[in-house]
């Protein structure tokens, strides 16, 4: 299930080609599919279509003796965390309020969460965040920025989790949901509650300035060959976006890091993480479970949180408070954990010879829509930056060719309920079409509104409406192809 | 999985081949399957004969399991906790068989970490206990609902019904824990049933678990098998091809023959703690490996015997490459002795004298298994 699989379609395009009127042209067509295939590039990609295609070291990982760490890291990720202080005990420390006692939980099959309707944080695959803020997006003080609805007796979570509710909304488009050609289509959006009783806090009134909503995880495959592109490249990409004058995408505020190295952020829907080493699975696998290790020794609460704690007799704010708690997590397995997380592999593309997914790829491009979703990058020397602390090296991707159709950047979608944030990083869009296999789901965009390639599609307002018009006014058999496309890469 | 020479060998070959066949060809979209064999009856005999009745004895099982812990929980005798505990046993051996095969509901319905998280969370434990407020609501609803996965499973049984491998003293189960046993049991038994109604289709079990599935809203919204039986079939978007199904069921008997060998193993002998060895009460490790092994063995041979089926992975395999299907019929038959001839308890011996041979047996099977997949995607 390896390279040969490029050889095959790269031979198979050939005798196409070689039987079409236009030589030259179907010859440099050739070269660019077969490239297409390796969408993580040679170091890492993997040609594993199974259940299991997002959960495999890369050949970074395999070529560098990393095997044995790979496989404790991803122990650390899939297993649950236990409250259990006692040393020895493997995974623990959860606690004492938390968000999820797993990483996988959030992260089903290593990709991204499914839609659900009740707020159950004990149901695997339900990913959702909440994000509680004012109406100028800033959170409230009393919560964290990821709020926790869950706690190890006798402490109490500040969210009564049973008190969310999530309602899904239908929304109709100016067409009355319905394609030129006749055919309807149906969108969905959620409006996220929470009852006044369900919140610890008094001084908390959902009736002024609350805004709740729900943001689902992403799938973490690949992100070490995001992370290998140069910010020099990254900026490059905001400031010819700028020049453009269309689709301009904002780029992540610039963020220092433990190393005292800064960077444009890449990461999360907010673009509010520069590096992997310091991005959203080494802050999770920390302030999700409330597992300290030597680097993070505080813990994921707020000053709100630690006083109602002594008010109510169990415990006192200065211990809740401390900075100087002992590591629950090894300094070796956090490294451990960093190298899984870096060397997870990305899916190869699939079936791009495909008659159907050729004309797909070709609406794709017409469409406009890789001005956001820019199909490839060439990464950098890959001297990844950001942890100071690292004592294990990890894998690298230097000056690969990637095909993650992102920008990196943030645009406007302008959708209906938007959440904590209008404007909302590019999804890379590598792997997706895997999705229902991995995981179970395939549901789409930051909050899981859309059920389906089509429907994302669709809630594509604001900057990428022209796009959206042009989707809308294809053929059935055109959009169709543009899905297959999508499933594909 | 590690690219393999044998692949990059028969890349050309392949490659040579296809260009052959190409070039003769005037259907240009056809290249999904290669081969024009049928492999669809192959597929029914691994989901009917091995998957569907595998998660069948299991939830078999687990129903008596939990009865049986209703019984303990009533009538708390010596002879209550050893009926429990062998029952633990046996259910847990069709759950270890069924790990050849960790894919689809067991990992999009959380069925795994529902049922096999480890450690338990005794710190947890001892809190849920203590609240006389929840214990007096205890129930698999209450379970299933509230409580983390590091308080359900089998590891959470485990707890109550083992010390030192074995059956424990009735006298130090406190009457609670029994209570909480019942209710974690029954909890079990809901999700087992739940994946042999998720691979079968729920009108293919029988009634009495049908109705329990309707009780507590669990009934799955998919017939996993029949997806899996009708891959290649248009519009089935998961298995696009038989070969893809093929791949998928020696997929899942690599990782977890890599999972025993590079984790199970490697672990807890690499740190020499033996509170990294999973079964921490009932000492069962060795007992779960082997029946890891099993798994395998049923899913390649598409029976729960030891026999290769006519329709299974290994007759299929044999026609294209007898000499592999040879070697990994031996490598599975080794890796269960080398296994079973490890010193027991597990978590006593975490030596590498003691545990080499059974990890690189282990290693040996899944560099097999991983060649297969290239041998039939070729």
């Amino acid at each position: 299930m390896k390279q040969y699989i490029i050889l095959i379609a790269g031979l198979l395009l050939t005798i196409t080609c070689a039987c079409s009127k236009d030589e030259e042209d179907s010859s440099s067509n050739t070269t660019t599919l077969s490239d297409e295939y390796y969408s993580g590039g040679k170091l890492g990609t993997v040609f594993n279509e199974t259940t299991m295609a997002y959960e495999q070291p890369t050949p970074a990982v395999e070529n560098n003796g990393m095997m044995v760490s790979f496989k404790r890291g991803e122990a650390l990720f899939e297993k649950v965390f236990v409250t259990d202080t006692l040393s020895g005990i493997p995974r623990s420390g959860l606690g004492p309020v938390f968000i999820r006692s797993s990483c996988v939980a959030c992260h089903p099959g290593y990709g991204h969460g499914r839609r659900v309707t009740t707020f159950n944080s004990n149901e695997q695959g339900n990913s959702y965040l909440l994000c509680i803020f004012h109406d100028d997006g800033t959170y409230y003080s009393q919560f964290t920025g990821m709020p926790q609805t869950r706690a190890v007796a006798p402490y109490i979570p500040p969210i009564d989790e049973s008190g969310i509710t999530i309602n899904w909304l239908p929304y109709t488009d100016e067409y009355g949901n319905k394609y030129p050609d006749g055919e309807s289509y149906s969108l969905i959006y959620p409006e996220v509650k929470i009852a006044q009783s369900a919140i610890l806090f008094n001084d908390v009134d959902i009736n002024n300035d609350f805004n709740v909503a729900i943001e689902a995880t992403i799938g973490i495959y690949g992100t070490g060959l995001l992370d290998a592109i140069d910010d020099a490249d990254l900026i490059a990409e905001a400031s010819a976006q700028q020049a453009r004058g269309y689709c301009v995408g904002q780029l992540g505020n610039m963020i220092t890091d433990p190393d005292g190295t800064t960077h444009p952020g890449r990461y999360t829907y907010g673009l509010t993480r520069g590096t992997l080493q310091n991005g959203p699975g080494a802050n999770a696998i920390w302030n999700i479970t409330n597992v300290n290790r030597d680097d993070r020794r505080s813990l994921y609460i707020t000053a709100a949180w630690a006083q109602k704690m002594e008010e109510l007799g169990i415990d006192s704010y200065a211990n809740l408070m401390r900075n100087d708690y002992e590591p629950e997590m090894t300094r070796s397995d956090y490294d451990d954990f960093m190298i899984w997380h870096r060397g997870l592999a990305v899916p190869a593309a699939r079936n791009l010879d495909n008659a159907q997914v050729q004309r797909g790829r070709t609406l794709f491009y017409e469409m406009g829509c890789t001005a956001c979703h820019k199909p490839s990058w060439t990464t950098g020397a890959d001297n990844y930056k950001g942890d100071p602390n690292l004592q294990k090296e990890l894998p690298r991707y230097p000056y690969q060719k990637i095909y993650p159709y992102t920008d990196l950047l943030k645009h406007d979608l302008d959708m209906k309920n938007p959440g904590l944030r209008k404007w909302c990083r590019t999804t890379p869009l590598w792997g997706r079409g895997l999705s229902l296999k991995c995981t179970g789901a395939s549901d789409h965009l930051h909050d899981m509104r859309a059920r389906n390639y089509e429907e994302a599609i669709l809630w594509h307002f604001g900057q990428a409406k022209p796009s959206r018009e042009k989707f809308r006014n294809l053929s059935k058999s055109d959009r169709t192809a543009v899905v297959k496309f999508l499933e594909a890469i | 999985m590690k690219i393999s020479k044998l692949t990059i060998k028969n890349l050309f070959m392949t490659a040579t081949l296809i260009f052959t066949v190409a070039a003769c060809s005037n259907d240009e979209e056809d290249n999904n399957e290669i081969s024009s064999d049928d492999l669809k009856p192959t597929l029914q005999q691994y989901v009917s004969a091995v998957v569907v009745k595998t998660y069948n004895l299991l939830a078999n099982e687990a129903l008596e399991l939990s009865e049986r812990c209703k019984t303990l929980q009533q009538q708390a005798t010596q002879e209550n906790v050893q009926a429990a505990a062998q029952k633990w046993i046996d259910a847990r051996k069709y759950w270890e068989e069924s790990e050849a095969f960790l894919y689809g509901p067991a990992t999009s319905y959380s069925i795994d970490p529902h049922i096999d998280s480890w450690p338990l969370d005794q710190n947890q434990l001892q809190q849920l206990l203590a609240n006389t407020v929840t214990m007096s609501q205890m129930s698999a609803d209450y379970a299933g609902k509230y409580l983390g996965y590091g308080l359900l499973g089998f590891h959470a049984l485990e707890y109550v019904l083992f010390r030192n491998g074995q059956a424990r003293n009735v006298n130090e189960i406190p009457a609670l824990e029994l209570v909480y046993a019942a209710a974690v049991a029954e909890d079990l038994a809901r999700q087992c049933v739940r994946l042999e109604a998720a691979w079968a289709g729920i009108a293919n079990i029988s009634n009495d678990k049908q109705q329990i599935l309707e009780d507590c809203e669990l009934e799955p919204d998919i017939n996993y098998g029949e997806v899996f039986v009708n891959a290649g079939k248009s519009g089935n978007t998961v298995f696009r091809t038989q070969k893809a199904a093929i791949t998928q069921i020696l997929m899942g008997c690599s990782d977890i023959a890599d999972e025993v060998a590079n984790t199970k193993i490697t672990d807890p002998v690499a740190s020499g703690n033996v509170l990294d060895v999973e079964s921490w009460y009932s000492w069962n490790s060795i007992t779960d490996f082997a029946d890891n092994i099993r798994g395998i063995d049923y899913a390649y041979n598409g029976e729960r015997v030891e026999n290769a089926n006519i329709l299974s992975v290994s007759s299929y395999l044999s026609k294209i490459n007898p000499s592999l299907d040879g070697k990994i019929r031996e490598a599975i038959k080794t890796a269960i002795r080398e296994i079973e001839n490890m010193p027991a308890p597990f978590r006593d011996h975490l030596t590498e004298a003691e545990t080499n041979a059974a990890k690189t047996a282990c290693q040996q099977l899944q560099e097999l298994l991983d060649e297969a997949m290239d041998e039939i995607n070729n």
